[in-house]
C-alpha cells in the first residue's frame, strides 16, 4: 500500500503582526517507504507532530491531500478512515496516552477487540509486553505506569494489528538508552516485514538508526544534511 | 460484550468519584420531579374529594359548634363534637325559601372507654335524604347503609372481627371509605336509626357530654342544604343566619374557594421549587458534562488514534450517561418514594390541608414520568458533550493537550 502526501498544508488561526494565520506545515509532498524507517526531526514547534497528525488521519490538511493507494483519505467517511487506522495504522501520539482505566494488557489490546474481533491476540500482547520490558506490569493500571512504561505500552498498542503504516512521536523521549534501543529494534523488526516507520523526534541516536531522515524547518520538510 | 459497553462500564468503575457526582446529580432530579408530583398530586386528590364530599351548598351547623372551631374546621379537619340543633331551629330553617333539598347528620364522639373500641366521630345520616355522604360512601358500600351496620373512615383500625363496640353495643363494619385527606377519614358513617339508638345509649350509660335534653329524633347536628335553580347561595345562606336563630350558616363555595387558594399556593410553591431544584441541577448536570468531557479530551483523542470511529466514542459517552442515569434517577425514585410514604403523614399534618396520596396508577404514572425525565436529561446532556467533543478533530485534541 502507498500512503502520500500531495501538496498537503495545515494553518491555524493565530493573530500576530502580518495575518491571523500561520502555517504550522507549508505545502508537502512525501512519500512512506515500505520497509523503511524514516525519522522527521527538528525543532519545538516546528511542525513535524501536525505533519504526522495529517498522514494518520487525525488533522485534515488545509490545502492539498493525504492519498492511500491514490484515494483522499480526508474524503472517505469517519467510520472507513478509523477503520483503516485501526487494521493499517499504528499510532504512538505525544505524551503520556493510557487509558488510565485499563490494565497495562487491556491498553494494549483495545485496536483488536475496538471492533469485536474474535481472534485471541493476548499473547502477542504478551510477548510485545515482554519484548518492551514491562511484561511483570501487564496487570496493573495504566495509571500507576511510570511515563517510560507508559510510552513502552502506548507502542505495544500501536504495534498489536501488525499494522502496514506505524507513526510514532517521540517515542523514546521518557527512556534509557536500553529501553530505546528495546523500542528501535521492534521498529526494525516492522519495517523488515514490509510496514512504513514514521517516527518524529529530536533525538539524535535515533535518527542514527533511521533509514531515511528529514528535517522539518518552520512547516517546511527537508531532506537532512 | 460489546467493545463500547464494556468500555463505558470499566470507564464508571474507574473513575468512582466522579460517576458518583453524575449519578448523585441525576438523583437529584428524579427525587425533585417524583416528589414535586407527589405533593401537588395529593393536594389535587385532595381537593377532589374534599369536593366531592362538600355536594351541598350550603352548612348549617348550630352556634355552639364555634367552640369546635369553624365549619371549616368542622368539615375540612373533622373536628366534630356532641353538638345539636332542636326541633324548633330545625323547623324554622325548613321555612326559609330558595331550600331544594336539605338533609341532617347527628354526630356524636365516642369516647375510648369500657364503652366504646375506639375514641371517633360518629356522623349519623338519613341514606334517603341524604346527597353528600352516600354518592361518596357508593364508591366503597353499592348497598343502602342498614340499622346496625358501620361504614368507616380509611384511618379508622378494622378490627379482624369486624366488630367495633360502642356504648355497650356491637356493631359490624360493612365498608371502609376511601381517604379524603381529612379528619372524615376517622369517621364511623350510620345511618339515623342507628345513631339514635347510640346516643340513647350514650344518655343512659352517660358516656357522652352534650345530649342532656336531646331528643335524637328531632335533633341534628349539621343540616346540608342544596339551593333552588334562581336561587343565590350567599343570599339563602344570609336569610338562614338572619332567621334562625343560634345557627351558623357557610356557603360550601366560599370553604371550597378558601381550601383552593390555599391548595394552589402551597401547589404553586411546590411547583416553583421543585422547578428550581430540577433547572439548577440540570445546569449543574451540564456544567459538570462539560468540563468532564474537557478534562477526557485527551482520553477520547487516544481512542480515536487507535481507530475509533466518531459513533463508537459517542457510543462509549451515551452509554455511559445511560447507565449513570438510570442508577441516579432509580436511586432518586426510592428515596423519593420512601420520604412520600414515611413523610406523607407529616406533610398532611403541617399542611392542614386534603391531602390524598395517590393510588397506584398514579404512583406508578408519576414513577416512570420522573425516571424517564431525569433519566432523558442525564443522556440529553452526555449527548450533547459527545456532539462536541467527536465535532473536534483528533489532531487538534491532541495539539491542545500537548
Amino acid at each position: 500500500m502507498e500512503l502520500k502526501a500531495e501538496g498537503a498544508s495545515r494553518w491555524f488561526f493565530r493573530s500576530n503582526k502580518s495575518s491571523n494565520y500561520f502555517y504550522a506545515v507549508q505545502k508537502t509532498d512525501f512519500t512512506a517507504e515500505n520497509g523503511k524507517i524514516t525519522v522527521i526531526g527538528g525543532k519545538s514547534g516546528s511542525g513535524k507532530t501536525t505533519f504526522l497528525n495529517m498522514l494518520c488521519g487525525l488533522l485534515s490538511p488545509s490545502e492539498g491531500s493525504i492519498l492511500l493507494d491514490g484515494e483522499d483519505m480526508y474524503e472517505m467517511s469517519d467510520s472507513r478512515r478509523s477503520r483503516i487506522r485501526n487494521k493499517l495504522f499504528g499510532v504512538v501520539p505525544q505524551g503520556q496516552t493510557g487509558l488510565k482505566s485499563f490494565t497495562v494488557l487491556e491498553n494494549v489490546l483495545i485496536p483488536a477487540q475496538m471492533y469485536g474481533s474474535k481472534t485471541d491476540l493476548t499473547e502477542k500482547a504478551e510477548s510485545l509486553l515482554d519484548g518492551l520490558g514491562i511484561l511483570e506490569l501487564k496487570n496493573v493500571y495504566a495509571n500507576e505506569l511510570s511515563g517510560g512504561e507508559m510510552r513502552r505500552m502506548s507502542l505495544a498498542r500501536a504495534l498489536i494489528c501488525e499494522p502496514q503504516f506505524i507513526f510514532a512521536d517521540e517515542p523514546t523521549s521518557d527512556l534509557d538508552d536500553e529501553a530505546t534501543s528495546s523500542v528501535m529494534k521492534l521498529f526494525r523488526i516492522c519495517a523488515d516485514k514490509g510496514a512504513a516507520v514514521i517516527i518524529n523526534t529530536h533525538e539524535k541516536e535515533v535518527s542514527d538508526l533511521a533509514d531515511k531522515v528529514y528535517r522539518m524547518d518552520k512547516g517546511v520538510l527537508l531532506p537532512a544534511e | 460484550m460489546s467493545f463500547v459497553i464494556r468500555t463505558a462500564l470499566k470507564n464508571i468503575k474507574g473513575k468512582p468519584f466522579r460517576s458518583a457526582v453524575m449519578i448523585f446529580l441525576v438523583m437529584l432530579l428524579s427525587f425533585a420531579l417524583f416528589s414535586g408530583a407527589f405533593i401537588i398530586l395529593s393536594l389535587q386528590n385532595g381537593l377532589s374529594a374534599y369536593k366531592a364530599r362538600l355536594g351541598a351548598d350550603i352548612i348549617v351547623v348550630p352556634s355552639s359548634a364555634s367552640g369546635h372551631g369553624t365549619v371549616d374546621d368542622i368539615l375540612l379537619q373533622g373536628i366534630t363534637g356532641n353538638y345539636y340543633m332542636n326541633k324548633k331551629q330545625l323547623e324554622k330553617l325548613d321555612t326559609i325559601e330558595g331550600i331544594e333539598v336539605s338533609s341532617k347528620s347527628f354526630f356524636l364522639t365516642s369516647a375510648k372507654a369500657s364503652c366504646c373500641s375506639v375514641r371517633v366521630q360518629i356522623i349519623g345520616f338519613d341514606p334517603d335524604t341524604d346527597f353528600t355522604v352516600m354518592s361518596w360512601i357508593k364508591e366503597s358500600f353499592s348497598e343502602k347503609i342498614g340499622d346496625n351496620q358501620l361504614v368507616i373512615g380509611a384511618d379508622v383500625t378494622v378490627p379482624a372481627d369486624h366488630i367495633i363496640r360502642f356504648y355497650g353495643k356491637n356493631y359490624n363494619v360493612a365498608a371502609v371509605l376511601d381517604r379524603t385527606g381529612t379528619g372524615l377519614d376517622s369517621a364511623v358513617y350510620v345511618n339515623m336509626n342507628t345513631v339514635k339508638q347510640m346516643a340513647e345509649d350514650a344518655s343512659r350509660l352517660s358516656a357522652a357530654d352534650g345530649l342532656e335534653g336531646i331528643d335524637p329524633s328531632s335533633a341534628a347536628s349539621a343540616v346540608h342544604i342544596k339551593v333552588k335553580e334562581g336561587y343565590d347561595i350567599n343570599d339563602v345562606t344570609d336569610d338562614i343566619n338572619i332567621h334562625v336563630p343560634k345557627v351558623m350558616a357557610s356557603s360550601s363555595r366560599s370553604m371550597i374557594s378558601s381550601v383552593s387558594e390555599g391548595l394552589s399556593g402551597v401547589s404553586n410553591m411546590t411547583g416553583f421549587l421543585v422547578g428550581a431544584v430540577w433547572v439548577m441541577s440540570l445546569v449543574i448536570i451540564i456544567a459538570v458534562f462539560a468540563m468532564v468531557s474537557n478534562e477526557r479530551k485527551k482520553e477520547f483523542a487516544v481512542l480515536r488514534t487507535v481507530g475509533a470511529s466518531k459513533r463508537i466514542l459517542f457510543g462509549i459517552m451515551c452509554a455511559e450517561a445511560v447507565v449513570e442515569s438510570v442508577i441516579g434517577a432509580l436511586a432518586g425514585l426510592l428515596a423519593a418514594l420512601l420520604a412520600g410514604i414515611s413523610l406523607s403523614g407529616l406533610i398532611k399534618a403541617s399542611l392542614g390541608l386534603p391531602f390524598v396520596t395517590p393510588d397506584t396508577a398514579s404512583y406508578t404514572v408519576i414513577c416512570v414520568c420522573s425516571l424517564f425525565l431525569s433519566a432523558a436529561a442525564g443522556i440529553i446532556t452526555a449527548f450533547l458533550s459527545a456532539v462536541r467533543i467527536t465535532g473536534n478533530e483528533t489532531g487538534l485534541l491532541l495539539r491542545e493537550d500537548a
